[in-house]
């Protein structure tokens, strides 16, 4: 099939991981991000991973920045998009409180820019001969990105689908109450009805809008509906790029010609209008067309194996056995997006076991605020927030500390219960893929 | 029409106006807070800062144990609606960073330094702009209400016949109460050629509540962490009473209980106005369980023997448990008020799509 609708997801894909790397970097997150911290929130498994000293860091945001250049213009692209993955990973990796569920899109995409050959069209690298030019690509290339976008959608429906969301209209009610002083729809957004229906459309956008995209008649107007959806939750609330991340990627399910479709159209009315005749979608097609560019088998595996981890990430929650809201177990990867708010304290109790003395300690012993905000609602943040506590002692020479957490959650505007249990020490819990028996069960 | 149609409609009544009718908005709630709580207890300050530059003044032209004893209660009335303001420091306060003229801790050191140099002249402008934020303020007042500077005699007001003295106690209570006129007076007229911090602070864009709960909230851990935890040595490090701010008239429980007394008017309201404040904006059951937990560590706080740094070296389980009280209510305002209110603690302005 025609490979216009997968170059485009390219260059789109490009730019916007290039002006993301750069807003990051002219926000200056990278230096309160990533270098300010003296220590980092890590992923199980991942302590290893630790920024670059300054300004290596910045060098890296700026690398990644270019890296999106240069897959947005072809430009050895295979090489530009291992290295931007790679990187980009790296950077998500480095701390949890960081954890962003568009960032791990970006990590999926990047691998299919990877995988998949979408270089052949509209880029330099074809220009230059580099890679032989087509206008085809396997019919499995477009699937690929639109199953891409759809797992997005779909689990983000399905984990909408919990008594809080639907029958109390939580969180969105708390959150749109502290949006009532925007203009126009301020006064509208502080009515539980409001919230009710948002809370429901926003379920069945999410559960319905792939249905919706694939059907050639419904397209325009989901496709128009999904635009409206992002601009206005980006508009409501601080989501970054994911927004216009969305926008660009789910072009994928219009008609895989559509941006020759479109050309065609507007010249026609050009020149209904008067204009200059232009070349028809024949002859820019017949500039461009070969043969398919071709997925090769061991991309065509790492697919597979990809899909099959995608589907069984979000769902590993039930091997668990807690409300994933609650515990954040197998929280991360999954596409939780925005669905629950919660609001956290925690005090550290240390215990010295050779004088028996105790003493609290607040998080920002070894944080820096904007983690400690994120590590009091988080058990596996305020577990690492143990532990590092406990590497502070052990370092003033205090070998053997215990470290307990006095932690309090409050989630969806209702009441403040325990989430630790506070006669366990953390300090001496491992950090394991297994169920962590001293989360608390939700109230 | 059945009765199943009936009770069916009267359901569907009940939801709708459940769903349709929404709380109280926030500019009003807001608005009755400025208007209820916090502009009258700037006008308070206001007033109680006037008297007690007034009372200064007699004192200083008429020395005398009822003038002085004038001034001391003045004084400690000042401090009672200072403290009682520490919850709501937004506005002209926070843009002049008043604290730094009405009390920050003092060094004593430096303020004989000051009365004992006479080349420095002690006007107005020298004690409001050109000297230390820890030789001025309330505590200085109290320094010099309450100690004569010289080790040997406890005669304050011999101490007070110093005409320097005096002119330092004079000018330190006119700069006080200089700053409370020009504070309050913010909030309903404008001190810098904007407009009254009053409609800014109802503007419902969200800054006046962030900023009230956030003085709560760092408020209620000052007083848990920084002053009554280090004071009792529940930190890490050794007890340190001294990290309580309490001057030689020994008034640190008095400071403590009206501080969170403020800190309750600006939740649920006043003693003599509950639910008021922020409790429309609340819930049901949340102010009522603020309020007993106040109730519980006012109780335990008005329990404590002053004074407070000396209580907790003597009575350290007395000072422990209004510790864990007043940590209570620590607890609840940093997780349900904060939840309920979608109040940003926010220190950092990086994307959030991952609220789970």
């Amino acid at each position: 099939m025609a490979a216009d609708a997968v170059a485009l997801f390219r260059i789109g894909f490009g730019i916007v991981a290039m002006l993301g790397s750069l807003r990051f970097l002219a926000r200056g997150w990278v230096d309160s991000l990533y270098l300010a911290p003296e220590h980092h929130l890590t992923y199980p498994g991942f302590g290893w991973v630790q920024p670059l000293p300054a300004p290596w860091m910045h060098v890296h945001m700026v690398a990644l920045a270019a890296l999106g250049a240069c897959i947005a213009l072809g430009y050895r692209h295979r090489p530009a998009a291992v290295l931007f993955t790679a990187g980009f990973a790296y950077t998500e990796l480095i701390d949890a409180a960081l954890y962003l569920n568009h960032y791990w899109f970006v990590t999926l995409a990047g691998l299919l820019m990877v995988l998949l050959p979408v270089h052949h069209r509209w880029s330099l690298d074809a220009r230059a001969g580099r890679v032989a030019p087509s206008g085809f690509v396997p019919a499995a290339v477009l699937w690929a990105l639109r199953s891409q976008v759809a797992v997005v959608y779909v689990f983000a429906g399905l984990a909408k689908l919990n008594g809080d969301w639907l029958l109390r209209a939580q969180p969105l009610r708390l959150w749109l109450a502290d949006r009532a002083h925007l203009p126009v729809i301020g006064e509208l957004l502080d009515k539980p009805l409001v919230a009710y229906a948002a809370s429901w459309a926003g379920t069945l956008f999410d559960c319905t809008i792939v249905g919706w995209l694939l059907w050639r008649r419904s397209r325009p107007w989901a496709y128009g509906a999904l635009v409206g959806f992002h601009l206005v939750t980006g508009a409501l609330f601080q989501i970054g790029v994911f927004p216009w991340l969305m926008i660009v990627a789910a072009t994928v399910f219009f008609d895989p010609d559509w941006p020759a479709r479109l050309a065609r159209t507007v010249r026609a009315r050009d020149r209904i209008g008067g204009s200059a005749p232009t070349q028809g979608i024949a002859a820019t097609h017949a500039a461009s067309s070969g043969t398919a560019a071709r997925i090769s088998r061991p991309a065509a595996a790492a697919l597979v194996v990809l899909a099959v981890v995608q589907l069984l990430l979000p769902l590993r929650h039930y091997a668990y056995q807690t409300n994933v809201r609650w515990s954040e177990e197998s929280y991360y990867l999954s596409w939780r997006v925005m669905i629950t708010e919660k609001a956290g304290h925690v005090d550290y109790r240390i215990t010295d076991p050779s004088t028996g003395r105790t003493w609290t300690a607040g998080p920002e012993l070894v944080l820096a605020d904007w983690q400690a905000e994120h590590a009091d609602t988080r058990p596996g943040l305020i577990h690492v927030t143990a532990l590092l506590i406990a590497q502070h002692y052990r370092e003033a020479g205090l070998p053997d500390v215990e470290v307990r957490a006095d932690a309090w959650v409050a989630m969806n505007g209702g009441p403040a219960h325990r989430i630790i249990d506070p006669a366990v020490d953390l300090a001496a819990q491992a950090r394991t893929p297994a169920p962590d028996r001293w989360i608390l069960p939700a109230p | 029409m059945t009765l199943r149609r009936a009770v069916g409609a009267v359901a569907v009544c009940l939801l709708l106006s459940t769903a349709c009718g929404g709380g109280p908005d926030r500019p009003s709630v807001l608005t009755d807070l400025a208007d209820e709580v916090v502009i009258p207890a700037y006008e308070k300050f206001q007033a109680d800062s006037g008297a007690l530059d007034a009372a200064a003044s007699r004192l200083c032209s008429g020395p005398s144990d009822g003038a002085l004893s004038d001034a001391r209660a003045a004084l400690a009335e000042t401090r009672r609606s200072w403290s009682y303001l520490e919850s709501m420091w937004v506005g002209p306060v926070m843009d002049r960073r008043s604290w730094a003229v009405v009390r920050w801790p003092v060094a004593v050191d430096e303020i004989e330094d000051l009365i004992s140099d006479p080349s420095i002249e002690l006007d107005r402008d020298r004690l409001t702009n050109r000297i230390g934020a820890d030789q001025r303020g309330l505590g200085a007042v109290e320094y010099v209400l309450y100690e004569s500077g010289d080790p040997s005699t406890s005669d304050v007001l011999g101490a007070l016949g110093d005409p320097r003295r005096c002119a330092y106690l004079t000018g330190v209570a006119e700069t006080i109460a200089s700053e409370a006129s020009v504070v309050a007076d913010g909030w309903t007229s404008s001190w810098d050629g904007g407009e009254p911090y009053r409609g800014q602070f109802a503007a419902a864009d969200g800054e006046g509540l962030d900023s009230v709960v956030n003085d709560v909230l760092f408020l209620l851990e000052s007083v848990t962490d920084l002053e009554l935890g280090a004071a009792l040595g529940a930190m890490g490090s050794a007890p340190r009473p001294e990290a309580i701010d309490e001057g030689p008239a020994g008034a640190g429980v008095e400071d403590l209980v009206h501080r969170l007394d403020g800190a309750r008017a600006v939740l649920i309201g006043g003693r003599s106005r509950p639910g008021s404040g922020l409790a429309p904006l609340l819930g049901e059951d949340l102010p009522g369980r603020l309020s007993d937990q106040f109730t519980a560590a006012l109780a335990a706080a008005q329990a404590l023997e002053p004074p407070l740094r000396a209580a907790a070296v003597d009575s350290p389980a007395a000072v422990a448990a209004a510790r864990d009280a007043i940590k209570a209510i620590q607890i609840m305002v940093a997780t349900e008020v904060v939840g309920r209110l979608g109040v940003t603690i926010g220190f950092s302005d990086a994307d959030g799509d991952s609220s789970g």
